[in-house]
């Protein structure tokens, strides 16, 4: 959860926030000497906002701090004075000679933290992010050999299903590290400390499997999404000796019971497209393909399972409602609408309310200003911009972010929009007269509301890397290839001239 | 800041960081003193806005003596290159046995 601080430009208050952040980053897992060093780099990006952002004046800003299990992010937001440090770069010659320390601070925030990102917002002024990622044990530097596994070759195999607890972490990163080497994405599963933490802090909930001898076969857990009320099913794995016993669909069973009981109003899959057999576990607990999001995660191999493909990965939101939708009312821009009809048609939307396109709010109608927030996913390159009110300047903001992140190497870029509200469709035009093009319906995604997703690749895909599996996800992945000009078996060679396009 | 002047010495010592903040006080205090010493034993960070304030009063030939500087200190001098800018056996007054 994010925790948002709004402060006067006083100097009083360096000393604080930089208390403040030393203590949060400790408490998110940072060591002791990460977390000084992100304080210290805190305190000399509120020193300069104190002392140059608001010039003779009194000003506020914000600081937000963001964590999750692999990296704390302290965003600085103030609407001062127009500033880019990347024009300012320190000189130790000149510090020396002239006296001039220009820089100085943002050399030394540079050096202190694993990330530093400048966002120059426009009207909405500027963004420091600054990022620590935590360090945790790997459970192969933990525990580097393993027993065998002793029902490995037996058929009569009894296993028990049971709700994840703590102290289960450690047999949880075991079988993933046994099962995909190095190879799963979702990096904090190889840290117990991590896993551990997750479930202290009730971020996720879960199922593990054991067979007779006690070890741990098969896990999966739903993990909470931190600004609505529907979890990820996510992190399943079986280990391979207890395969085809149906144990993913037992504990996906369990799953959704689970959610039920902590009233989430639905549950969703990131089921990547390497493969199908995610996707066809989802739709067998019917769940829907919603969206198909192009390189969510950056190239991993699945070990013994497929064939070795090294592009960043696909992946397709499949959906289930827990709650029922009743009545929806949604602003479909004219160019998605029947997509979007279908996707809630197929998500059993009893009735979907469309208010004619005369109630939409016209482009000249949008507000002067943009205001979202730019969620980086530095672990997986991409960003997702969640737009609360889109302005005329939403086109500028985006491409600015993407400017200033340009040292992250983003593979694809996102804007969800809330689909209930009236200036979605022209802010959808806005962004798709430029690169972006559709990714689908985040059902419930933020504050329990419906988001049209759209996604503008940075990198060029292969096709035929993407295997889709319902109807649904088929037919969105061929609309959107047809929107980005990608035609299957001609982009084994990246083209430089492709819509945005850079290689990788 | 807990100042302390004995004749042209002045000593100072910041109850937290040396900051933007402990800097204004020490400018402050600083008046006529052609020596300043600042024992740095509370603080647990120095920041730019110091390194710049201890560079501008050596410059302006104030002998400046610190006292248990912060490890991160010497690394902020590195980072910024300014190792040599100083004369550290000079400016880090150790502790008598």
């Amino acid at each position: 959860m994010d925790q948002t601080l709004r402060l006067p430009n006083h100097a009083q208050i360096i000393g604080p926030t930089t208390d403040y952040a030393y203590k949060w980053a400790l408490n998110v897992g940072l060591s002791d000497e990460k977390a000084l060093r992100l304080a210290l780099a805190v305190d000399e990006l509120v020193t300069d906002v104190v002392r140059f952002a608001f010039p003779g004046e009194d000003g506020t800003f914000e600081m937000t701090f963001r964590a999750d299990l692999s990296t704390a992010e302290v965003i600085i937001h103030e609407r001062g004075e127009p500033f880019d440090p990347l024009r300012h770069p320190y000189d130790p010659a000149r510090a020396v000679e002239e006296d001039n320390f220009e820089g100085a601070g943002f050399a030394v925030v540079d050096h202190c933290v694993d990330d530093f990102a400048f966002l120059n917002r426009g009207r909405e002024g500027k963004e420091f992010r600054i990022v620590q990622h935590i360090e945790s044990e790997h459970i192969a530097d933990l525990h580097p050999t393993e027993q065998p596994d002793p029902d490995a070759d037996r058929e009569d195999v009894a296993y028990t299903f049971s709700p994840v607890r703590p102290r289960d972490a450690e047999d949880i990163a075991k079988l993933i590290y046994r099962t995909y080497g190095y190879t799963y994405v979702r990096e904090d599963l190889y840290y117990p400390e991590r896993i551990e933490r997750a479930l202290k802090q009730g971020e996720k909930f879960g199922v593990v499997v054991r067979s007779n001898s006690g070890r741990a076969v098969g896990y999966f857990a739903v993990l909470q999404s931190q600004d609505s009320d529907i979890g990820e099913v996510g992190e399943a794995v079986v280990d391979v000796n207890h395969r085809r016993r149906g144990l993913m669909k037992r504990m996906l069973r369990s799953l959704i019971d689970l959610a039920n009981e902590r009233d989430l109003s639905g549950v969703y899959g990131e089921a990547v497209t390497v493969h199908n057999i995610s996707q066809r576990v989802n739709h067998h607990f019917g769940m829907m393909s919603t969206a198909l999001l192009l390189g969510l995660f950056p190239p991993q191999r699945f070990r013994s399972l497929f064939d070795e493909r090294t592009q960043p990965i696909t992946v397709v939101i499949d959906f289930r409602p827990l709650v029922p939708y009743e009545s929806v009312t949604a602003y479909l821009p004219a160019r998605y609408a029947d997509l979007l009809r279908r996707i809630y048609a197929a998500l059993d939307v009893d009735s979907l309310q469309v208010p004619p396109a005369s109630s939409a709010t016209p482009r000249d109608g949008l507000a002067d200003t943009t205001e979202m927030d730019a969620r980086i996913r530095y672990n997986f390159n991409h960003v997702v911009f969640v737009v609360e009110t889109a302005g005329q300047d939403l086109l500028e903001q985006v491409h600015q972010a993407l400017d200033d992140l340009e040292a992250e190497n983003m593979t694809t870029a996102y804007v969800d929009l809330p689909l209930d509200d009236p200036d979605t469709p022209a802010a959808t035009d806005l962004l798709c007269e430029y690169d972006f093009v559709f990714a689908g319906l985040m059902p419930r995604f933020h504050e329990e509301r419906d988001y049209l997703r759209l996604q503008s690749p940075l990198v060029q895909l292969d096709p035929d890397g993407i295997e889709v599996y319902s109807d649904l996800a088929a037919d969105l992945k061929s609309h959107i290839l047809s929107e980005l000009s990608w035609t299957p078996n001609d982009t084994e060679t990246p083209s430089p001239s492709a819509r945005g396009a850079t290689s990788i | 800041m807990d100042p302390e002047r004995h004749g042209d010495t002045l000593t100072v010592r910041p109850r937290r960081d040396f900051n933007l903040m402990a800097v204004r006080h020490l400018k402050h205090h600083l008046g006529d003193a052609t020596r300043v010493r600042i024992d740095l034993a509370r603080a647990q960070l120095v920041d730019t806005e110091a390194v710049m304030a201890l560079f501008r009063l050596q410059k302006r030939g104030v002998d400046v003596r610190l006292l248990e500087p912060p490890p991160i200190f010497f690394e902020l001098l590195k980072v910024l290159e300014l190792e040599s800018a100083f004369d550290l056996e000079r400016l880090v007054e150790r502790e008598q046995p």
